[in-house]
């Protein structure tokens, strides 16, 4: 009785977080939340939904930021939540892993400077800008995508949205990809008005014009796309999203986050071998984002699924991070370069300190032992 | 009448109208003609409406899109193509059944090239049918090549395993360019792992590889297509911005760019190669504006590519260059044809308003007798008749103008000389008191100029010796618009002093409002100063009556005082000591019978009696009285000879010149210094003075000399004037050196000046010396007192005379009758007629003076000798010719009274009525 109801103790305990994170998403349903979640937060332990994240800094428990509003990031995380493996090897070394889902980047990198999130999946830009603050090192790549402007059928150029509203995620590379396109045509920042907004409000925005363009990653774009023709999308920039953790995770506890990085792996190569795994892991995606943002997504499965095989096609089978991400000329390098000019990373940091924190060591052990971390013998658990 | 003011907001154009016209509807029309095309050409703002131009740049910018859309696709497609196939020969079920040998790590060459010869024919026609440089299958562990369509390759290591394995990453497909001196290929790799086996790794496996050259791939990939005009081109470059295909144009350097060796740094570059697909507006490699789209191709986590698709600027906007110079020339041939037109329009309309203008402009120059050509009755003819009737009718009123303005000249010419030569000074302020106008007598009288007062307020001039309340009341009266009238002591720019008679009056215009103030301003200096001497004459002449009056009756009773001394004197001829004490009264009588003349002499009311005198013993009496009236800083020094020097002279007037002449010494030293007076004894050929030339002869010569302030030239010519003087206004009266001057020449003399300023002055006084030593007179001592025995009648008023002289005369053995006035004297000489042998007389009494007493005696008896005497006598005896023997002036000595008795009644000095 004693141990039932410890037992029973700690599954209320596990599941308080999930019964508050339902409220919480309930409430952001009936517009409550989503407004102030649109609202810049300085403090995000003060956010809604984030204060009734508990880290517990035992030594056991594992915290992973994970953005369900991200295609095929989200997608990959709910493949790893439900990998029964990764579970189990994780129980041998007596820890277990907690997934905490996040609107943005940013949101995540929040909680990882604190050293409350060990590892998480986040774009181009909230990575590079974490990773400048040396407290996280760039461990696989997750994804080669793109992040697209999408407006009216009206404006044909970024030049024509001179003075009008622009609405995305802040610190996220839907910015930087806003800045690229402001900086191709010559044009400055305060050459548009910045809206500052959560990614599930953009199309929303867009549809009521209270906005005038915005700037966002997959799922978003596609799905604004094939929600209305008379949107289009009038500048792409090439988009990557990497897995990355804490330095001092890495340090304290190797061998979990070798376990992580299989894990990951596994989800991809899972992912990649049939268009039928791709359609049930983008099921449960859906699920999670709808969760998250209260509302059901009006992106398919089978646009979630092209819009995710699109982005894993190039890293599934090997994720380690690409050689011309090492260089500074390469992509990483020029859009780290890019927003050091813009001001948007600290002016003292430098590209030397990014490429030292790339480290594809975990991720090359895993794919040089296939069988040892079953990378091709997976099978997620079904809800 | 209100103007209009010169700057009002008009637009002024230039010219005429036919100008303006023209001016006006050239520069309307090719407004319009611009607004209109610019709008076409670039649309209006807002997003109002399109242009041409951004019609063009967007056609431009859809076109680009699509074609490198387009390139995208088709190099994804040819890539994913070539991968596929690479997929599908590996999956190859004889390659796959013979994977275990190929891929085996001991050494199965037999074996291996026995599989290799039957893979061969199904390699080579793969290569054929693609067209492929080379097929190879690469051991990946060794490197070695197991296969290549070139058979010199087969068994070696293969040239590309570097390029395969260099990085160290992992991979299954692999895209990489291979380039060599000679060529350049694109190649395609596909990893083929070993089948899993205890001593089977990772690394083993094989790799089959097709390689493709470059000209080929870019061939199959890039479709120039006129859609991108004659400028356009596409770029492909890699993901570090290196050119893999050959440009279009050269180099700016004139040089061709190398494909895998130039590194394309444009800004369309650098954005493709980053991971953009836009749009962008930039330079190309040439320096040429051009619009660029960009895209973006990932094939490989390593390897991409950037694709640019860009055409010129300057052949997009081509049609609208063109079209801006068609209608450019269109517009400017309108115009000039509408100018054209215009001009011989406006020429006909505007030809009678053009011959208006003409007269206008005579009329302007003076010819008021010009008038215009009336044509027609329109309008312009109607302007012309009426500008006529205008023209008339000014020439009617310039006519009476100019007779007005003639008339006015004058009259204001006569004000302006009136003004420029009044005697008076003129000058005009400004209401607030602002000199405004001064005229020259102003500049002249006060010694400032016009230029020096122009602007400046008149109290400049104030001296401080008027009072503020007359200024209170001058500014009080004018300011309330009446005249005021009152005198003023003002002061010159040399600081002198001077007074003027000034009327100030305000200045109104016709509304009566006042404009200013004009002052009209006499000087009185002058006048002031004859009034003050006139003044002071008035006080010496008071003076004078009023010192004869106590001279007169201080005379009589020193002749009493003379009498009784002289008669105690006789009496007590042998008593020493009384004798002694007697003297003394008789000196002290003596003294006062001297101050008495002078009192006289001060107020001139003495007449000149010329007598025989010592002018040593003269100064020498003046000595001790000029002693007082010299200060103590100034030294007296006096020099007079031992002898004498007897000159023809009156004691007083000679005495009253050198008393004048001292003080003025005196006053000419206010800061001390020396004043000598000396006499000297001189035979002169001429006169001391240069310009006047006396007899020669001996003279006695009077010095007075100070080391004074001295004169100018001008004092000096002045100086002997009646009332001129450098002293202030009450301190002299002008009239000293005057009288000096009179009183040397009635005594036969000249007088003579030296003087310079700061040098002190001298003057010089000669009078005649005569040529007999003076007779002494008898001395009171030696005097003898000659009796008589005759009757002398003596009317006298004053009894204290009367009786001391009846006493006397009795004494002396005279009979004497007396009478109390001038008719008693007649009464009682009527009655003794024949008794009486002279009459002793005073002058002035009561009832009948001595001369008209003396008249009616006459004519009771005629030539009766008679003395007369009298302390003061000017007044009475002008008129009756006297030598002056038979007056006697009082005080009267007893010896001269009986010596003078003796003298009329002996006959040698009978006094005789004219």
């Amino acid at each position: 009785m004693k141990i039932e109801l410890n037992s029973g103790i700690q599954v209320g305990m596990r599941l308080l977080p999930l019964l508050l994170q339902t409220i919480i998403l309930l409430a952001a349903q009936a517009g409550l939340i989503s407004e102030a979640a649109a609202a810049p937060v300085k403090n995000l332990a003060t956010h809604p939904l984030y204060s009734t994240y508990k880290f517990e800094k035992d030594g056991r428990h594992i915290y992973f930021g994970s953005q369900p509003i991200r295609a095929p990031e989200g997608v990959i995380c709910e493949v790893m939540k439900r990998d029964p493996i990764l579970r189990k090897n994780l129980q041998k070394l007596g820890m277990e892993i907690v997934f905490y889902p996040f609107f943005k980047g940013p949101d995540s990198n929040f909680f990882m400077l604190r050293e409350q999130i060990d590892i998480a999946i986040s774009g181009d830009m909230p990575v590079l800008t974490i990773t400048s603050a040396e407290k996280t090192i760039i461990t696989a790549i997750a994804k080669l995508g793109s992040t697209s402007i999408v407006t009216r059928k009206f404006y044909g150029d970024i030049r024509d949205l001179k003075g009008k509203r622009i609405g995305f995620p802040q610190g996220t590379t839907a910015e930087l990809a806003i800045l690229s396109a402001l900086a191709a045509a010559g044009m400055q920042e305060s050459d548009i008005r910045s809206i500052p907004m959560e990614v599930n409000d953009l199309i929303r925005a867009l549809e009521n014009k209270r906005i005038d363009a915005f700037s966002a990653w997959e799922p978003v774009s596609s799905e604004a796309l094939s929600l209305h023709k008379d949107f289009t999308a009038i500048h792409r920039l090439l988009n990557s999203s990497y897995l990355y953790q804490t330095r001092q995770f890495a340090h304290k506890h190797p061998e979990a986050s070798l376990q992580i990085h299989a894990s990951f792996a596994r989800a991809l190569h899972w992912m990649s071998s049939s268009n039928k795994n791709l359609e049930l892991a983008a099921k449960w995606s859906l699920q999670a984002a709808e969760k998250l943002t209260g509302r059901k997504s009006s992106l398919t499965v089978e646009q979630l699924v092209r819009v995710t095989a699109e982005g894993i096609a190039l890293i599934a089978r090997i994720p380690t991070i690409p050689q011309s991400d090492f260089k500074q000329d390469g992509f990483l390098g020029k859009s780290f370069d890019f927003l050091k000019k813009q001001g948007k990373i600290p002016a003292e940091s430098s590209w030397e300190k990014i490429r030292l924190s790339m480290d594809n060591k975990n991720i090359k052990s895993v794919l040089a032992d296939p069988e040892k971390y079953q990378l091709d013998n997976f099978y997620p658990e079904r809800d | 009448m209100k103007t209009r003011p010169q700057n009002a907001s008009f637009i002024k154009l230039p010219g005429t109208i036919r100008w303006k016209l023209q001016a006006l509807v050239g520069f309307g029309a090719t407004l319009l003609f611009f607004s209109v095309f610019l709008t076409s050409q670039f649309g209006l703002p807002f997003g109002i409406f399109e242009g041409n131009y951004q019609r063009l740049e967007n056609e431009a910018m859809s076109r680009l899109n699509s074609f490198a859309d387009s390139e995208k696709i088709l190099i994804s497609m040819w890539v994913n193509e070539r991968l596929a196939d690479l997929r599908f020969s590996s999956q190859n079920p004889h390659f796959q059944s013979h994977l275990p040998q190929l891929t085996a790590t001991a050494k199965q060459e037999d074996k291996i090239a026995a599989i290799l010869d039957e893979l061969t024919e199904w390699f080579l026609l793969a290569r054929k049918s693609y067209n492929y440089e080379d097929v190879e299958l690469i051991n990946a562990r060794t490197g070695i090549n197991l296969f290549s369509s070139h058979e010199e390759y087969q068994g070696k290591k293969s040239m590309l395993f570097d390029s395969l394995f260099a990085d160290g990453r992992d991979w299954d497909e692999k895209v990489f360019f291979h380039n060599n001196d000679n060529s350049s290929s694109i190649c395609l790799a596909y990893r083929i792992p070993a089948p899993v086996s205890k001593d089977s790794t990772a690394k083993d496996g094989l790799v089959m590889l097709y390689r493709i050259k470059t000209e080929q791939f870019i061939d199959e990939v890039l479709r120039y297509s006129d859609v991108l005009g004659l400028s356009g081109e596409i770029e492909l470059i890699d993901l570090h911005q290196t050119l893999l295909t050959p440009l279009k144009y050269k180099l700016p350097d004139g040089t061709a760019a190398r494909p895998f060796e130039y590194h394309l740094a444009t800004k369309p570059a650098e954005f493709a190669s980053w991971g953009i697909d836009g749009v962008q507006k930039a330079l190309d490699y040439r320096g040429v504006p051009v619009v660029a789209v960009t895209r973006n191709l990932r094939i490989t986590p390593d390897f991409g590519l950037g694709i640019i698709v860009k055409q010129d600027e300057a052949d997009i906007f081509s049609s609208l260059k063109n079209s801006i110079i068609y209608t450019t020339s269109i517009t400017v041939i309108g115009i000039i044809f509408l100018l054209t037109l215009l001009f011989f329009v406006t020429r006909r309309l505007l030809k009678p308003l053009e011959r208006l203008s003409s007269t206008v402009k005579r009329i302007k120059q003076g010819d008021l007798s010009a008038r215009a050509e009336v044509c027609g009755s329109d309008e312009t003819g109607m302007l012309s008749a009426a500008f006529n009737e205008m023209a008339e009718e000014i020439y009617r009123w310039h006519q009476e103008f100019e007779v007005a303005v003639q008339e006015r000249t004058a009259v204001l010419g006569k004000f302006s000389e009136v003004v420029e030569q009044s005697p008076v000074s003129i000058v005009i302020t400004d209401i607030l008191g602002n000199i405004e106008f001064i005229n020259p007598k102003f500049s002249e009288l006060a010694g400032y100029s016009m230029e020096e007062v122009l602007g400046r307020n008149p109290r400049l001039l104030k001296s401080g010796n008027t009072p503020p309340e007359t200024y209170r009341e001058l500014w009080e009266t004018i300011s309330s618009g009446h005249i005021w009238e009152g005198e003023l002591a003002n002061r010159k720019k040399s600081g002198e002093i001077f007074w003027e008679h000034a009327k100030i009056s305000p200045i109104k215009n016709s509304n009566g409002v006042i404009t200013g103030y004009v002052g009209i301003k006499e000087n009185i200096t002058e006048k002031r100063q004859m009034e003050a001497q006139l003044l002071q004459s008035q006080k010496m002449e008071a003076m004078g009556t009023l010192a004869g009056g106590i001279a007169h009756d201080f005379n009589n009773i020193l002749t009493v005082i003379s009498g009784y001394g002289t008669m105690l004197k006789m009496k007590l001829a042998q008593d020493t000591s009384s004798v002694a004490m007697i003297d003394e009264i008789l000196a002290a009588e003596s003294r006062a019978e001297v101050m008495t003349r002078s009192l006289l002499a001060f107020s001139r009311k003495e007449e000149i009696r010329l007598a025989p005198v010592d002018l040593v013993e003269i100064l020498r009496g003046l000595e001790k009285s000029l002693s007082r009236l010299i200060r103590e800083d100034i030294e007296f020094k006096i020099e007079l000879p031992t002898g004498s020097l007897p000159v023809m002279a009156d004691k007083g007037q000679l005495e009253q010149l050198i008393v004048n002449l001292v003080v003025n010494a005196r006053d000419a030293m206010p800061s001390g210094g020396l004043l000598s007076l000396s006499i000297t004894d001189r035979y002169l050929i001429c006169d001391i003075s240069p310009d006047k030339l006396p007899e020669q002869g001996r003279y006695a010569v009077i010095t007075v000399a100070d080391t004074g302030i001295g004169m100018d030239k001008q004092t000096r010519e002045r100086i002997f004037d009646p009332f001129f003087t450098t002293k202030a206004v009450g301190k002299g009266t002008g009239l000293g050196l005057s009288m000096a001057d009179s009183i040397v020449k009635k005594h036969g003399g000249s007088i003579y000046l030296r003087s310079e300023p700061g040098e002190g002055t001298t003057f010089k006084i000669s009078l005649p010396l005569l040529e007999q030593p003076l007779k002494r007179s008898a001395d009171a001592d030696t005097l003898a007192f000659i009796p008589g025995s005759e009757t002398i009648l003596l009317v006298e008023d004053e009894p204290a005379i009367r009786k001391i002289l009846t006493t006397f005369l009795a004494e002396m053995g005279y009979s004497v009758l007396t009478a109390e006035n001038g008719a008693e004297g007649v009464e009682t000489f009527r009655a003794n007629r024949d008794e009486i042998n002279l009459i002793l007389s005073d002058v002035i009494m009561p009832k009948k003076n001595g001369k008209e007493m003396y008249q009616e005696i006459c004519r009771i008896k005629a030539d009766v000798p008679i003395v007369f005497m009298s302390g003061y006598t000017a007044d009475i005896l002008n008129d009756y010719e006297f030598n002056g023997r038979n007056f006697l002036l009082k005080p009267i000595q007893p010896s001269t009274l009986l010596e003078k008795i003796r003298e009329v009644l002996e006959g040698e000095n009978a006094a005789r009525i004219v």
